[in-house]
């Protein structure tokens, strides 16, 4: 018996099809997987950068502080050496208070700490708390103590 | 009916295992070629060197802060002491550091300004105990030493007897600095360091440089360069101290030839002939001077001014230095003549004359 079949179009057929779907399921995968990496990269790069102009901006703020000088010809590192000397923080804490909230109202977080030579922290200013997420040094700078042969420490810390 | 179907695998198969092959010979390519790692990001470099420009206004303000307050003390000092300085202010870190001396000494405690005399024919004749200039003279040398005392109390790696002063009107002291603060921006970095005529001056001399490492052999801030036979020696040295019970604490050691010319012409106000400062501090435009070799120390005992050091200190001081193999500039058994705390070896014209002499102290 001889049958014949006309007009058979067969196209394709989902044999065919499965090369084609693995190829593009693949394809697909590999983007995805380049693009979360990428992302992750890019992430960590912004992040990274945003620190960096946050430690800029940290000594920056930190520097105009100690630099500013007041009628008499004092800046405030002198005043920073004289309340220790006096062992009277009440004005320190205040002016800090003063200035940095002003200078750092975009930050959501940040403290400021001020260490004796015996390391201890005599000042700290500003949202300081141990839950932060993170929490991480922006600037910091060394005051010579008029008259003894010593150094105070001052920090500024921003957290998440 | 019989059908023969021998389908095989399609010409898509083929393509994609060829795909497969032409992405694995790609990615093979790439990974056994030559790899171009990049390390750092956009802006890394650019950070760096931000952070040192910021390291070094956070120091220069230190140094301008201690300046302040090493002034005000200064002139506080000064006027307690009447203008003179005692030999209790020397110490070394100002060795280097000219001052006045008081010519008639003191009166019931007090430095005496002006002396009257009777001459022959009893008149009184007034003599000035110090010169016009020492006022300032000494005003500077203390400022000096407090401000050096500032600087190595300081958290940061100073160089200390770094300044040249210049004294103004109004009380207003100029330091111009002999040598510049160093920064090491990015110092994670694999690429060869560029280095500074001073640097390759060292290399040279094939100098051992601990300044950083941790064997602390030199006081803070002094730049612990010395050659490899000199810094053996000193290792050494600390190894009989220690037995000793004692520490010792090199004060000075290698210097470039540009500090020893800084500290030849701190002397020329003071002794503006040159024969007579050559008595005082070794002139580098006709001699070898013995630091610039790398082989010579100043040396005290760790927690001890070489003020504070006694004639027993500087006898033992000796004996240890001499049992490593120095020699010391002075006689033996005399710490009044020469500089009880410099040392010299590995071939110093003095290290070899006293060799020559069989002696371990030597002029």
């Amino acid at each position: 018996m001889k049958c014949k079949i006309f007009a058979n179009k067969k196209g394709i057929g989902i044999d065919d099809a499965v090369p084609l779907i693995i190829f593009i399921f693949v394809a697909a995968l590999v983007v995805v997987v380049f693009r979360i990496n990428e992302q992750i990269k890019s992430d960590k790069l912004v992040a990274s950068e945003e620190r960096q102009k946050q430690i800029v901006e940290g000594h920056e703020i930190l520097m105009a502080y100690l630099m500013q000088i007041d009628d008499q010809g004092n800046n405030k590192a002198d005043f920073l050496s004289n309340s220790y000397l006096k062992g009277n923080y009440n004005d320190l804490k205040k002016d800090l208070n003063e200035y940095f909230r002003i200078k750092l109202a975009h930050i959501p977080i940040w403290y400021i700490e001020i260490i004796d030579p015996s390391k201890k922290k005599i000042i700290v200013q500003g949202e300081a708390s141990d839950y932060f997420m993170e929490k991480y040094r922006v600037a910091s700078g060394s005051i010579p103590v008029n008259g003894l042969s010593d150094n105070i420490k001052i920090e500024m810390y921003f957290g998440k | 009916m019989k059908i023969s179907n021998k389908k095989g695998i399609g010409l898509e198969w083929y393509a994609l295992i060829l795909a497969f092959f032409i992405g694995l010979g790609f990615y093979s390519v790439n990974y056994l070629g030559e790899h171009k790692l990049i390390q750092n990001y956009i802006g890394q470099y650019q950070f760096s060197i931000i952070k040192s420009a910021n390291e070094a206004e956070k120091i220069l303000f230190y140094i301008d802060q201690s300046a302040k307050y090493a002034l005000q003390q200064s002139v506080y000092e000064l006027a307690q002491n009447g203008i003179s300085i005692s030999e209790f202010e020397l110490n070394e870190i100002n060795i280097y550091q000219i001052f006045e001396r008081n010519k008639c000494g003191k009166f019931k405690d007090a430095y005496i300004w002006y002396e009257l005399k009777k001459d022959a024919s009893g008149n009184y004749i007034k003599n000035s105990c110090l010169d016009d200039k020492a006022l300032l003279t000494n005003l500077i040398f203390i400022f000096d030493k407090n401000l050096n005392q500032y600087l190595i109390n300081s958290p940061y790696n100073i160089p200390r007897n770094n300044y040249n002063y210049e004294a103004k009107d109004n009380l207003e002291i100029i330091g111009k600095a002999i040598s510049s603060l160093k920064f090491d921006i990015l110092k994670d970095e694999n690429k060869p360091i560029i280095k500074k005529p001073a640097e390759i001056q060292i290399e040279q001399l094939k100098l051992k440089d601990s300044t950083d490492s941790g064997e602390k052999l030199c006081a803070k801030g002094v730049r612990c360069a010395l050659t490899e036979e000199a810094y053996q020696l000193m290792v050494e040295a600390q190894k009989i101290a220690d037995k000793k019970g004692k520490k010792l604490v090199v004060n000075s050691a290698f210097r470039t030839q540009e500090e020893q010319i800084a500290i030849w012409n701190k002397f020329a106000s003071t002794y503006p002939d040159p024969a007579e400062r050559r008595k005082k501090v070794c002139d580098p435009s006709i001699e070898i001077c013995p630091h610039p070799t790398g082989n010579a120390v100043d040396v005290v005992f760790e927690g001890k001014t070489t003020a504070a050091m006694t004639n027993n200190d500087w006898l033992l001081l000796h004996q240890i230095m001499s049992e490593a193999g120095w020699v010391r500039y002075g006689l033996e058994k005399r710490y009044d003549i020469g500089e009880p705390w410099h040392f010299e070896c590995c071939g110093t014209k003095r290290y070899t004359k006293a060799k020559e002499k069989g002696v371990t102290a030597i002029v």
